[in-house]
């Protein structure tokens, strides 16, 4: 195994810390506390015994001490404890260990003084005791005997003098006596010879006594002085003192020590916690990075599965114009239905994995909210329908309309949430209610820009959650359970996209619910407000909100009525022929080129109003192929560049707008984005000519829109009739109305009517009589004069009939 | 992703950290607190209330029964001889009153000792050891006769490799010294046996404890007069005696009345050199003395009376009469203590 550098750094330092640790603790453990507690001990005994032998040396001197025990016991005492004492604590170092033991060995050397003193003295004045208990007693025998016999009186009297100076001297330490009583032993040995004591032996014997007494006493003396005056004392007092400074010494180092160990331990702690901080981080972030790489893969694939996808859709609604039969056609329809609905999981994975990825950007546009809230209305009035539920939209007055953010995904955020609505609700119905955060606080939003936070709520009365469930309803791939899933269908991912959305645009997004009588979902969103504007027809109530036109014209032309010549710049083939489909459905001529050299020399050659330029393509890609267009025709010449994207990641925009493209598109490339662009660039480069909306071009045949008509049934026949059927029934009734209204030139009802007629018709796809009946309330609405009324309704009433005709065959 | 950020790890290590810091500053403290020493009080001196000037030999002693097993084998072992012959025993019969009762002893090859041979009886309460004092203490006096050419003669290095041929003294060894055989094992052992020759409960230690009845009144007069003559002021303490030098001869010339003077009679100035130690020798024992003739460290003299008369004269300076002789032999007599529980 290979360590790395900064492994190996801070195996090091956690080895040197480590080591610095026990470097410290060892010296912060250098005061074993219990040799202080014997020294301690020691230091007092010493002088304990030295006390209690000085005392015994006096006793004996003065005959109180009867055995001479004590006295060696008491110095063998010393001697041990001075042994004890030799053996220097370890916190001693240097100098003061040397000073220290000087000081040992010298009270050792008074230790050894003091017992040959004392030897001297023992045996000194255990015969100067001797003799001075004898002398008494002899000198009274002697007197004694000499009174007895003829006597000596001068004798008997020396004797006695001397005996009391000895005995005087003894207990005095004047030295001044010892001559006299010298000389007076020295007259007594010499009358001796003369004199006539009966025993001599015992005059000698007195004499030999006193002499001893003589020699000994002063030699007792000095001895007993020279005991006590040995300066044991003083010197233990200096062991004591030299200890105790250098104990407390060692303990202040100590205690920097163990402050130091503190200190360290703490440091190597946090540092431990720092390391562990790093390695959690660095795990986070790889699992982050990880996930990251995940997510790109996935949006990489999705969008990857994206490309054949717009070819199957393409080439399947291009399939689905030519002539089949009611069975390929049926087939037909199943491929569009479900190759749509792949595509919507797609795309919802798609999304995810971009806010997963954290690739998700908002976009800042100017929109309408009541438009955006009445789109998904529309988009979803029919499965209302299907499942006869009632679908209502309130809108508070004081919310602003005029905004600014990204209407996509809000109304993604409100499609999701009112389609889970209706699709777990059985019967009742579905309640949007728009309102306004903190009405107080937004309300005096009367100045230019400035932010809003709204509310959505969508009320259903659908099965309800319970608690539990609500918890892990806005968590990725999570359903509320598993039968769910198999019952209605879907990724799971769109609770968990709509609340990262919901996030982004700085809002919460919430639950209530109750099990068995409905759910409220809300969410709050902010969006900056334009102008302060509040419409009168949002005035709190509840409005039935009509279904609009979608569906126009989408044949394009030029001004000057010629078909838009447009080349084609794609490297797929399939992609490439959907592209030609649609534009030849547009009415546009359309040639290709399979790379972006191809396209330069095609170019080179001839005009083109427009180049649909792909961005990824060999040989030469649609960036550098828009690079050199545009230096090719250099300032005289601008063929209008449009780019097809395959991501739409954030930057796509700006890349290919520093290209010298004009515009983009995502693909899959729709139909009526396509057209939409296409008509906005062609009108823009005659300003002076708006495009011409040619009038229907009404298919005899079927004028359904049949696409519409899958998109909202989801490709079931059986509903598609339904829808049908019920819309027949409406629009006659409408019609009959209508009629009967204008006969009598009730405008107001004709309008209602038109109206109706031109909401539903939009709604099922019936589009020649939603333009139809959009002209006859717009006649109707501003009073002009019902001249060709008759006429119109008459038309209504014919497509009607081929609706009928075609509802029969269906 | 809602993983803990590292701003919340830091609080989340924080919270550790600081208690940590309180629950160190506080053991510091506490640390601290124990160390301020402890309050020293120095101890009042013991007034000793001793009545008489020899004490009675403690009953009991706290020995090591297994030094002192090993070190009876030691002691009667003559493998500790130079060539096997002799055996501390040898000299220091412990049947004869721990003496050989030889005037000087014999030792290796038939050489003759420069001393009387003293008892080992009772030799741990000696303040010192030999005549002239020259061991501080009974394992420092092992060294002497084991290695001295007239006495044991012998090396260490050979005692040792003798005794590790046995596996007796090999495990006898080892169960007390870890370092298994060696010359301070060997020293110790013996040294703690020779405590253990301690021979109490003699009946003037009886007397001494408080039965008055212990010795006769012949002996306890014998004993006052031994106080009153001053013999007391040398044979006193546990031993009476083997507390301190005396120079033999206060009152008169011992050495030259005797002649023959020897090396040996220079006594103390042998081991210290000073002048004033000549003739000094250690006052010895006067435990089981009724069993330890010879007497003096010249094993001159054969009986307790002529050395109490020798005593009297070169001492003391006192002629004693023979009632004064008997008496004082009587109460030497009581003096006669016992070894396990039996009598000497």
């Amino acid at each position: 195994m290979k360590l790395k550098l900064s492994e190996l750094t801070n195996l090091l330092i956690g080895l040197g810390g480590v080591l610095l640790l026990a470097f410290l603790i060892g010296k912060s453990q250098s005061i074993p506390l219990d040799r202080h507690v014997q020294y301690r001990d020691a230091l007092v005994r010493i002088k304990e015994k030295d006390v209690a032998l000085n005392q015994n040396i006096i006793k004996d001197r003065y005959e109180v001490l009867v055995s001479h025990d004590s006295l060696f016991d008491l110095l063998n005492y010393q001697k041990d404890i001075q042994k004890d004492i030799g053996e220097i604590a370890s916190f001693f170092t240097g100098d003061r260990r040397y000073y220290f033991q000087k000081l040992v060995t010298e009270y050792g050397s008074f230790l050894r003084q003091k017992e040959r003193l004392l030897e001297e003295f023992k045996y000194r004045n255990a015969t100067l005791k001797n003799s001075l208990r004898y002398l008494p007693i002899l000198t009274n025998e002697l007197a004694s005997k000499a009174s007895i016999k003829e006597g000596d009186p001068t004798l008997v009297n020396t004797l006695n003098e001397l005996l009391h100076e000895i005995l005087l001297y003894n207990l005095t330490s004047n030295e001044e006596l010892a001559p006299t009583i010298h000389a007076k032993i020295e007259r007594l040995s010499k009358s001796k010879e003369q004199s006539l004591i009966v025993d001599r032996s015992l005059l000698e014997l007195a004499i030999s006594h006193s002499r001893i007494i003589l020699q000994n006493k002063p030699r007792v003396d000095t001895l007993t002085k020279q005991l006590l005056q040995l300066p044991t004392e003083q010197l233990r007092d200096r062991l004591e003192r030299t200890y105790n400074r250098q104990y407390e010494r060692a303990i202040k180092a100590v205690e920097i020590y163990r402050f130091y160990t503190y200190i360290l331990s703490l440091t190597i702690l946090v540092w431990l916690a720092y390391l562990f901080g790093c390695q959690l981080s660095k795990a986070r972030e790889a699992a982050l990075e990880a996930s990251r790489i995940k997510s790109q893969f996935l949006a990489n694939m999705s969008h990857e599965i994206r490309t054949p996808m717009t070819g199957i859709l393409g080439m399947a609604s291009l399939l689905a114009k030519t002539d089949l039969d009611a069975e390929q056609q049926e087939f037909i329809e199943m491929i569009q239905v479900s190759a749509d609905n792949l595509l919507s999981m797609i795309n919802d994975l798609l999304d995810f994995s971009k806010l997963d990825a954290k690739e998700m950007q908002l976009e800042l546009l100017e929109f309408d909210l009541n438009n955006c809230l009445e789109y998904v209305v529309k988009l979803l009035a029919v499965q209302i329908r299907k499942k006869r539920l009632e679908l209502n939209l309130s809108i508070d007055r004081d919310v602003p309309s005029k905004l600014q953010g990204d209407p996509g995904r809000l109304r993604q955020i409100l499609i999701n949430l009112v389609g889970n609505a209706i699709k777990f609700t059985e019967s009742g119905e579905v309640l949007i209610h728009c309102s306004l955060l903190n009405p107080k606080e937004d309300r005096p939003a009367l100045l230019g820009d400035r932010r809003v936070t709204l509310r959505f709520a969508i009320k259903d009365t659908g099965i309800g959650i319970d608690e539990a469930d609500r918890k892990k309803l806005f968590k990725s791939f999570s359903q509320v359970d598993a039968s769910t899933n198999r019952k209605y269908g879907g990724t799971g991912l769109g609770l968990a996209i709509c609340k990262q959305l919901v996030e982004l645009m700085r809002g919460e997004i919430g639950v209530e619910s109750e099990v068995g009588i409905g759910s409220t979902f809300w969410f709050t969103a902010t969006f900056n407000v334009r102008e302060e504007k509040l419409e009168a027809e949002n005035n709190g109530e509840l409005q039935e909100l009509e279904l609009s036109t979608e569906e126009g014209d989408r044949n394009i032309v030029l001004a000057n009525g010629q078909s838009p010549k447009i080349l084609v710049v794609e490297d797929n083939a399939t992609n490439r022929k959907v592209l030609q489909h649609q534009l030849k459905q547009l009415g546009c001529e359309g040639d290709c080129a399979e790379n972006g050299r191809e396209a330069l020399e095609i170019l080179a050659r001839s005009s083109y109003n427009i180049v649909l330029m792909d961005c990824q393509m060999p040989v030469l890609d649609g960036y550098s192929a828009a690079q050199q267009l545009r230096r090719q025709e250099g300032e005289n010449k601008h063929t209008l560049a449009i780019a097809m994207t395959a991501s739409d990641m954030p930057g796509d925009r700006e890349k290919c707008l520093a290209a010298g493209m004009d515009d983009y598109l995502t693909k899959p490339v729709d139909l009526t984005t396509l057209a939409n662009t296409l008509k906005k660039w062609l009108n823009r480069t005659q300003p002076a000519e708006s495009a011409k909306i040619q009038p229907p071009r009404e298919n005899p045949i079927n004028p359904i829109n049949m696409a519409r008509l899958d998109q909202i049934s989801r490709g079931d026949k059986e509903m598609q009739r339904e829808f049908l059927q019920i819309f027949i029934e409406e629009a006659e009734a409408n019609l009959e109305q209508l009629e009967s209204a204008l006969s009598v030139n009730d405008i107001v009802k004709a309008t209602r009517h038109a109206h109706a007629l031109k909401g539903s018709s939009g709604n099922v796809g019936v589009p020649s009589m939603q333009a139809v009946a959009a002209q006859l309330e717009r006649q109707a609405r501003s009073s002009e004069s019902l001249e060709g009324a008759a006429e119109l309704v008459a038309q209504l009433k014919q497509t009607l009939d081929a609706v009928k005709e075609i509802e029969t065959k269906l | 992703m809602n993983g803990i950020s590292l701003g919340q790890l830091r609080g989340i290590i924080l919270i550790p950290i600081l208690l940590f810091c309180t629950i160190a500053v506080l053991l510091w403290q506490q640390s601290r607190q124990s160390e301020t020493p402890p309050i020293v009080q120095v101890a009042q001196p013991v007034a000793s209330f001793i009545d008489e000037p020899i004490h009675p030999i403690p009953l009991q002693l706290d020995l090591d029964e297994k030094k002192v097993k090993l070190g009876e084998k030691l002691f009667h072992d003559p493998g500790l001889s130079g060539d096997n012959t002799i055996s501390c025993a040898s000299c220091h019969n412990l049947k004869t009153g721990g003496t050989d009762r030889l005037a000087r002893s014999v030792g290796i090859g038939g050489a003759i000792g420069d001393f009387n041979s003293p008892t080992v009886f009772n030799s741990g309460f000696n303040f010192k050891q030999f005549w002239d004092g020259r061991s501080e203490t009974l394992e420092e006096q092992i060294e002497g006769p084991v290695t001295s050419s007239i006495e044991m003669g012998a090396e260490w290095s050979d005692i040792v490799r003798k005794l590790e041929k046995s596996p007796d003294y090999v495990s006898m060894f080892s169960e007390i010294y870890p370092r298994g055989i060696e010359r301070n094992a060997i020293k110790d052992a013996i040294a703690e046996f020779m405590r253990s020759l301690y021979t109490p409960n003699s009946r003037f230690d009886k007397f001494l404890r408080g039965d008055s009845s212990a010795i006769t009144a012949a002996e306890k007069e014998g004993y006052r007069r031994f106080k009153a003559y001053g013999c007391v002021s040398c044979h006193q303490g546990v031993n009476a005696g083997g507390n301190m030098f005396q120079t033999i001869g206060v009152m008169a010339d011992y050495l030259g009345d005797r002649g023959k003077i020897t090396a040996a009679d220079e006594g103390r100035f042998n081991v210290t050199g000073d002048e004033r130690d000549r003739h000094l020798f250690k006052v010895p024992s006067l435990r089981n003395v009724a069993l330890t003739a010879p007497y003096f460290h010249d094993g001159s003299t054969e009986t307790l009376e002529a050395a109490i008369v020798i005593m009297g004269n070169y001492q003391l300076g006192r002629r004693l009469s023979s009632e004064d002789i008997n008496l004082m032999v009587e109460f030497l007599k009581t003096l006669t203590g016992e070894y396990k529980g039996k009598p000497l």
